[in-house]
């Protein structure tokens, strides 16, 4: 941050002070970070046993206006320490596109993008824009619950988007659509597509009243892969933001189609109810399922966290939570006792 | 589906309906402050509605095709608090939070926050498609006034 802070100032001490006034203007740094600790509590499970720290991210992000109409945004991110030389961590581009506004109602976007896909896809590095540790993972990473199911959308996807608000009948509305190359078997989804198919996702949320937000998603792609031939799932999100009581909820259905003829159906939900009290403190509880096969009886999962999420200063939060993890009989965690186990995670997170 | 989970079904989407119809504060800007615009800006009246889009980043551009770059007190000052409370009707945890998610996410770049009038006021002057809400007092003749309608 301070380094950052240094660079900008050197870079527009260097410039004429109108140019400098007008390059801050056009180009806004934000960004975020995330230090986590988890540690499994139970003697037994898929958890993290010895306890582990993990400078799981750091991000930039920046917003470039060009002109009037045209905007470039990117996030840039480095995740688990990121060290090349030895192999360790990850660097990439969670999203770098262009948007050109035809109107509010239309702005078209090219490149690299979050899969437009129900609440926390396009938020799941962004730590700070929720108040649990992890994003919800029946929808998102399921295989963090129990193992069997599917992803009911790629995360990222390159591609045209349409994005725009409006009014319909007195209530606020949004729309998305991203054209894609969708998720590839060898190919690098972001440069090349395996199939003529391009992949569909369409979101659309309505602002019922003041405090009540609706929506629903869509993705479909059909796949290249030797094993599956299409993916096809459909979310609903409700979110209720009242003064201090806020209520989280989405479900998803998917449909991944088999090689060998028919196909795997998962169904995926949580809910979310958190109350902010005074001085930054949230309480959170979430009940987080996923049964990854529907026509299985016993081979699904649960994660209910408790938690608490307290806002230190200004966008800087400490995040503690309980995790309790359990399966069917038939699910991944049937081998352990109680079938689950609990895990504690924390995290400080900033956002700037 | 059981009649009991049925029952429960009904109960919290009843208590979802209650929720949301509670009203909040009442509609447009607080008396003390003001909103302004460039005086290149042709507008001389702005919806509550439209306010409203503009500082929720869902009104990015005036009819002119001139990008809108929104600017407000800092969100904890008392402007600021009965900005957000009274005309976008959100608590400062809750904008903060909105803005979050849209900023992160790509959407957009959150309203620019100043720390007093007199910096709201350099901002909007020289800036074609800016637009601030300002404490009343600390208006002056560099920028132009908008009348706020229901």
């Amino acid at each position: 941050m301070k380094r950052l802070a240094v660079f900008t100032a050197l870079a527009l001490a260097f410039l004429p002070s109108a140019g400098a006034q007008e390059m801050a203007d056009r180009i806004v740094i934000n960004g975020y970070t995330n230090f986590e600790f988890s540690k499994q509590l139970s003697k037994d499970g898929d958890g993290d046993k010895k306890g582990s720290f993990d400078a799981d991210q750091f991000d930039l992000v920046f917003n470039i206006t060009v002109s009037e109409r045209v905007r470039a945004a990117l996030d840039l991110s480095w995740e688990h320490g990121t060290a090349t030389e030895d192999g360790r961590g990850n660097q990439a581009v969670e999203y770098g596109f262009v948007e050109y506004a035809v109107s509010d109602k239309l702005k078209l976007r090219f490149g690299k993008m979050f899969t437009p896909f129900g609440v926390f896809n396009e938020i799941h590095t962004a730590k700070p824009a929720f108040l649990t540790v992890k994003e919800a993972a029946s929808l998102n990473k399921n295989d963090r619950i129990v193992e069997g199911g599917f992803l009911f959308y790629p995360r990222w996807g390159a591609g045209i988007a349409a994005h725009g608000d409006g009014v319909v009948g007195g209530k606020d509305v949004s729309y998305d659509v991203l054209v894609a190359n969708g998720e590839q078997e060898e190919a690098n989804p972001f440069e090349e597509d395996e199939n003529t198919s391009k992949s569909l996702t369409a979101r659309v949320r309505v602002n019922a009243t003041e405090n009540l937000r609706l929506g629903y998603s869509f993705y479909r792609d059909r796949l290249s892969s030797p094993s599956f031939t299409t993916l096809q799932s459909h979310g609903f999100e409700v979110e209720l933001d009242l003064a201090r009581i806020r209520v989280l909820a989405e479900v998803a259905f998917g449909s991944l189609g088999l090689a060998a003829g028919g196909s795997q159906r998962q169904l995926g939900w949580y809910i979310q109810p958190s109350i902010h009290l005074k001085k930054g403190w949230t309480p959170y509880l979430r009940l987080d399922k996923i049964n990854p096969n529907r026509d299985l009886s016993e081979t699904g999962g649960r994660d209910f966290i408790l938690g608490v999420n307290v806002e230190i200063s200004k966008n800087f939060q400490l995040k503690v939570e309980n995790n309790a993890f359990k399966g069917g009989t038939r699910s991944s965690l049937a081998q352990y006792k109680g079938r689950g186990y609990h895990e504690l995670k924390a995290a400080l997170v900033l956002g700037f | 589906m059981g009649l009991k989970k049925l029952r429960l079904m009904a109960f919290l989407g009843l208590l979802l309906i209650w929720g949301s119809s509670v009203s909040s504060l009442a509609q447009g800007v607080d008396r003390s402050l003001r909103v302004v615009v460039s005086k290149e800006n042709k507008l001389t009246t702005l919806t509550s509605d439209d306010l409203n889009r503009i500082f929720l980043g869902k009104k990015t551009l005036w009819d002119s095709g001139t990008r809108i770059v929104p600017a407000m007190p800092e969100e904890e000052s008392p402007a600021g608090e009965l900005f957000l409370s009274g005309t976008l009707k959100k608590s400062v945890a809750q904008f903060r939070s909105y803005w979050k998610r849209l900023l992160f996410s790509g959407g957009g770049t959150v309203p620019k926050v100043f720390r007093s009038s007199s910096q709201l006021m350099d901002f909007v002057a020289r800036t074609p498609g800016g637009i601030a809400v300002v404490e009343a007092s600390g208006v002056d003749d560099r920028v132009k006034v908008l009348e706020i309608s229901n």
